[in-house]
């Protein structure tokens, strides 16, 4: 009875050791392999490591299989802890061949930004260079402009010196034609007596050519202005010599206007027998101052009156 | 009572066994001993001592101690040492990889920077 128990106790101590190993499974943990399988599962998630290692991964999760069915089987502590650091290394291989893809993205990315910064570059260094070019072109043409407008300026003083000068030789020519004569009071023209009647201050028709010509004169030039100053000899009363040397002067003023220079322009003075140019002595001198003497203002209108 | 210990102990022998399975004989692994040392000198190429010194010294570590089994006959541990050097080495490797293309993105990054600020001060008249 005694040893029927004891064979029935010792196979049951057999089963139960059985079924206590069975139920345990894989027993004792192994913390290489938990690493290894840790550090797997991080990498897996990772979706750039996938994206960027995948062969890397398969490699690393080919090692850390054979880690688990080694220790699913229950081999040797050390040799699941070899293949585990084996999958625990691969796994690093694959992160970093990621990390190397990603830089090399950001190499290429990189290396087409410096182009397109470097394409910029010349393009704004062109439009400068063109602008440069503008401004230089726009500063030769008013450089240009300016040089045109000195020689324009330059011939256009010629031209007004030249015909200052035409107009002075014409001016000489035409007092030459009148038989001006210069004084300090300006250019003098003296008619004769010739010119009137004795006793008389109406101008002969042989006066016509002489006021003609200053008429002439007067519209060529018509700044100018005229004094008309009559004179007579001594024969005769002072007031009878004023008096015709004044109406003598009217008649030139008359014939004047009448020849188209305005009254405006004229001025009449008589002075009778004072400021006689001979001696009353003779007739010859007498004829020389019965006169009257026509006064030609400078370009400004100014004549300078007797005193 | 005396029986029991007996059965016992046969028991676990019997699990034990079947656990261990085949510790049966292995070559010397001079194949993988000399891939080892062929990723060992990629790796020295790749400048992994300058980028990746720790890797680099647990991989020669690892390969000398390699060899060292192989001659004492421990070919199965020299085949994991020298499969772990290998793996160190390849590790090392990759890291030297990764820390060159980084700098040369750096210096990339700067070259443009620097040629930004050029430009601009260019531009300015």
């Amino acid at each position: 009875m005694i040893r029927i128990n004891r064979v029935v106790c010792s196979l049951a101590l057999i089963g139960i050791s059985c079924a206590l190993l069975a139920s345990c499974g894989p027993p004792l943990k192994n913390a290489d392999l938990e690493k290894a399988q840790a550090a797997f599962a991080e990498a897996k998630l990772d979706p750039v490591v996938v994206k960027n290692a995948p062969l890397g991964l398969q490699n690393a999760e080919s090692s850390l299989k054979k880690a688990e069915i080694l220790w699913k089987a229950e081999a040797e502590p050390e040799d699941v802890s070899h293949q585990a650091y084996l999958a625990q290394k691969r796994t690093a291989i694959a992160q970093e061949t990621s990390k190397q893809k990603v830089a090399e993205q950001r190499i290429e990315a990189a290396s087409s930004e410096r182009a397109k910064v470097l394409l910029e570059a010349r393009t704004s260094e062109a439009e400068l260079a063109h602008k440069k070019t503008e401004e230089q072109r726009a500063l030769l043409a008013a450089k240009t402009a300016e040089a045109q407008k000195a020689t324009d300026a330059a011939k256009a003083a010629e031209t007004a010196a030249r015909e200052a000068e035409a107009r002075a030789k014409s001016l000489e020519k035409e007092l030459a034609d009148l038989h001006a004569t210069k004084s300090e009071r300006g250019l003098v023209i003296t008619l004769g007596d010739v010119l009137f009647d004795t006793g008389k201050a109406e101008l002969k028709s042989g006066s016509i050519v002489t006021v003609s010509k200053i008429a002439n004169f007067m519209k060529t030039y018509p700044n100018r202005k005229l004094l008309v100053e009559g004179f007579t000899d001594s024969r005769g009363s002072d007031a009878y010599n004023l008096n015709l040397s004044e109406q003598r002067a009217y008649a030139v003023q008359r014939a004047l206007t009448a020849a188209g220079v305005g009254s405006e322009r004229i001025s009449v003075r008589g002075y009778g027998e004072t400021f006689p140019v001979a001696s009353n002595d003779s007739p010859e001198g007498r004829q020389l101052n019965r006169r009257v003497e026509v006064i030609i203002s400078d370009e400004d209108g100014r004549i300078i009156e007797r005193r | 009572m005396r029986t029991l210990p007996l059965y016992h102990l046969l028991a676990l022998t019997l699990v034990a066994s079947s656990l261990i399975g085949c510790s049966a004989t292995i070559p010397p692994p001079t194949q993988k001993v000399a891939l080892s040392t062929a990723a060992i000198d990629q790796a020295e190429a790749s400048g992994a001592v300058e980028y990746a010194p720790v890797e680099m010294r647990s991989a020669r570590e690892k390969l000398t101690q390699a060899r060292a089994a192989m001659n004492k006959e421990e070919n199965k541990k020299a085949l994991q040492l020298a499969e772990q050097a290998e793996v160190d080495a390849q590790l090392a490797e990759a890291k030297a990889r990764t820390a060159k293309t980084q700098k040369a993105v750096n210096e990339l990054q700067e070259s443009i920077q620097t040629l930004k600020m050029e430009i601009e001060r260019k531009a300015k008249p």
